[in-house]
């Protein structure tokens, strides 16, 4: 069981919120420290020539931010799945709305 | 047992479970439901900006009233690096605020709120350092049609989080007026998710707009 991150068994209600996990004080701090650490790979991109592999590496790591601060600091990794399910109906619209609007304009 | 007044919730009397359930039509918190559908419906208007922006940023000399030079000329990215970090950490004394109510610790919770504005104020600070930089150098906000695009984006944001600091005031002051306590303590989660949220707008933004060339 990990230390960093307190596992109290609430049991298995549907519709409850939590379904049991929750991030510690130092779980939070881990997760700060390795979002900078990220930040600063990123920032690395502008310092050093990746080459043809900047644009790749930008958005793996900018996608990976994401999902880590969606995950863990706004907590949906642990809350009831109907959370989820409204924010990630907003994304995938948004991409595909405006996928569509940059293919129609012939930006890719 | 839960010791609340069931007598003073705004759904009435009734039996609460160990976990204080709510008795509301999906056992979820609609303050929480209606934040996210709302934060989902934000991914849109975001989407349009970052599109939008993506689209015009390399046409500069279409629709200009005065050419002038492109945003991405101008930027610091070092500059904006530590800016971004800065929100970043913000997201993370946004979760020990939330943290230190939700254990009924009323000192703390100011400081990492108040700590979580005094941040989001720099993050601004430092975007009108840097539009002020862009405007002196020629690039205003209808210069040409990049630079609108560029300034309504980022304008967007900046005003997103101006308001996400005078919601994180006015939770400070509610909280030294004694009118927020641990059990109130999802108010203060559902500002979180907001300013979460604001912050990974600005990853986005950051990726897209200022790192890929």
């Amino acid at each position: 069981m990990s230390t960093d991150t307190a596992i109290a068994d609430h049991g298995t209600d549907v519709g409850h919120e939590h379904e049991g996990n929750h991030l510690t004080f130092n779980g939070a701090i881990k997760i700060a420290a390795i979002l900078a650490a990220i930040t600063g790979v990123e920032t690395a991109t502008y310092f050093f020539d990746f080459g043809s592999a900047a644009k790749p590496v930008i958005l793996v790591l900018m996608a990976t931010k994401f999902l880590v601060v969606i995950g863990y600091f706004m907590h949906l990794k642990y809350d009831n799945k109907m959370f989820a399910l409204l924010f990630s109906i907003g994304i995938v619209f948004a991409l595909s709305v405006y996928g569509a609007f940059l293919l129609t304009f012939n930006y890719f | 047992m839960s010791d609340i007044d069931t007598s003073k919730l705004a759904y009435g009397p009734t039996e609460l479970d160990d976990h204080e359930h709510l008795p509301t039509s999906t056992g979820l918190s609609h303050e929480k439901l209606t934040m996210w559908a709302f934060l989902g419906s934000e991914c849109l208007l975001f989407g349009a900006l970052i599109s939008t922006y993506l689209l015009l940023r390399n046409k500069p000399d279409e629709l200009a009233i005065d050419v002038g030079p492109k945003a991405s000329d101008l930027f610091d990215i070092p500059f904006t690096s530590v800016s971004s970090f800065v929100l970043l950490m913000s997201s993370l004394t946004m979760v020990l605020a939330v943290q230190a109510i939700q254990g009924g610790d009323d000192r703390q919770t100011r400081l990492w709120l108040a700590t979580t504005a005094t941040f989001g104020a720099v993050f601004i600070a430092g975007q009108v350092y840097e539009f002020t930089i862009f405007y002196n150098e020629g690039l205003g906000y209808t210069t040409n049609i990049s630079s609108s695009a560029f300034f309504t984006l980022t304008g967007f944001h900046g005003v997103h989080v101006s308001l996400g600091i005078i919601m994180l005031v006015s939770l400070w002051f509610m909280s030294r007026n004694g009118r927020l306590t641990q059990r109130n303590a999802e108010t203060v989660e559902i500002v979180g998710l907001y300013w979460h949220f604001v912050d990974i707008v600005w990853i986005v933004i950051f990726g897209i707009v200022y790192l890929i060339p």
